[in-house]
């Protein structure tokens, strides 16, 4: 093992125990069933049934074809019942999810094992100064890259957790000769940007 | 950001290799890193032994995780920002159209 896939394993650690814990929206069941989703959906198969149509066509949408993503999908998605704090959780689990995954195939490693969910019960807490910003979804602060995740408690750390491991802190992300592992920054942002293209996003 | 590290050591970048997948976009060893990023972003399992082998031999088994690393965390912000609808900047509206894309309507700051 070196040092970097010693960090990987910790951070597969941290983020599969979120997972597998009560969330805001979503029992440890219900968040464990939007990642097999996710991860189904991305392999061709049709849905598993162990969710509601919404969340399960969120989940498979936010998985293979973000980018196709629009405001009327949410408000369809709404009016089905779910809240739009509840599709922010389910990007969070998806997106995240995308990252470890891909990590892992690229590290040569297995697909993390989705964890044994824990019982209890969604906190159900409200972020009562997120509000419709310039984006599509409650954010706190104008919709951008830090605040994607706002709308539900912890989203930022879960992000930040998995941006810092795998990329860059926020300190070094102002710094244009920033290295890390020997790789140059101009080197680190043709795999941000590839990635990007790739994805049709244009970030 | 691209560009700017770049500068910082003297040389230019070509931002329409990075879309058309050919060429030297003017980053060193980017056509390896391009290779290696298409194999995970795409799970290749065909191109992804070679890919991950010529990558690791140009640029070192740590730096090759590296950047897996880098195109994994970009696969969690493009869902991010695609799916919450965050408006795109006017820099990045400058650096699309040097690739040779053109800014969805819905994504117009």
């Amino acid at each position: 093992m070196t040092a970097l896939l010693d960090a990987f394993e910790a951070l597969v650690t941290r983020q599969v125990a979120a997972l597998a814990a009560p969330g805001v929206w979503f029992t440890g069941e219900e968040q464990v069933a939007i990642a097999r989703e996710a991860r189904g959906a991305r392999a061709g198969q049709p849905p598993a049934g162990e969710l509601p149509a919404a969340v399960a066509d969120a989940s498979r949408r936010i998985a293979t074809e973000a980018w196709t993503i629009r405001p009327a999908d949410i408000a369809a998605w709404v009016n089905a019942g779910l809240r739009a704090e509840a599709y922010v959780e389910i990007l969070s689990i998806v997106a995240r999810l995308a990252a470890l995954d891909t990590a892992a195939f690229g590290l040569g490693l297995n697909d993390p094992v989705l964890p044994e969910p824990i019982a209890g019960l969604p906190s159900q807490v409200v972020i009562t100064d997120a509000a419709i910003n310039q984006g599509w979804v409650p954010t706190v602060g104008a919709a951008h890259p830090v605040t994607a995740l706002t709308a539900i408690p912890g989203g930022l750390e879960l992000q930040f957790d998995i941006h810092e491991t795998l990329y860059l802190s926020i300190d070094e992300m102002s710094d244009p000769v920033a290295t890390r592992n020997g790789a140059t920054r101009a080197q680190i942002e043709l795999a941000a940007a590839r990635t990007s293209y790739l994805n049709e996003c244009f970030f | 950001m691209l560009r700017a590290s770049l500068h910082e050591t003297g040389q230019e970048l070509h931002p329409r290799v990075i879309a058309e997948g050919c060429g030297t976009c003017g980053v060193p060893a980017g056509n390896d890193i391009r290779a290696l990023v298409d194999a995970c972003v795409m799970r290749d399992f065909d191109e992804y032994p070679d890919a991950r082998v010529r990558a690791e031999l140009r640029l070192g088994r740590d730096t090759a995780d590296r950047i897996v690393m880098v195109a994994a965390n970009f696969e969690m912000m493009n869902r991010l920002l695609d799916a919450v609808g965050v408006p795109v900047s006017a820099t990045t509206t400058g650096l699309a159209t040097e690739m040779g894309l053109v800014i969805p309507d819905h994504l117009q700051p």
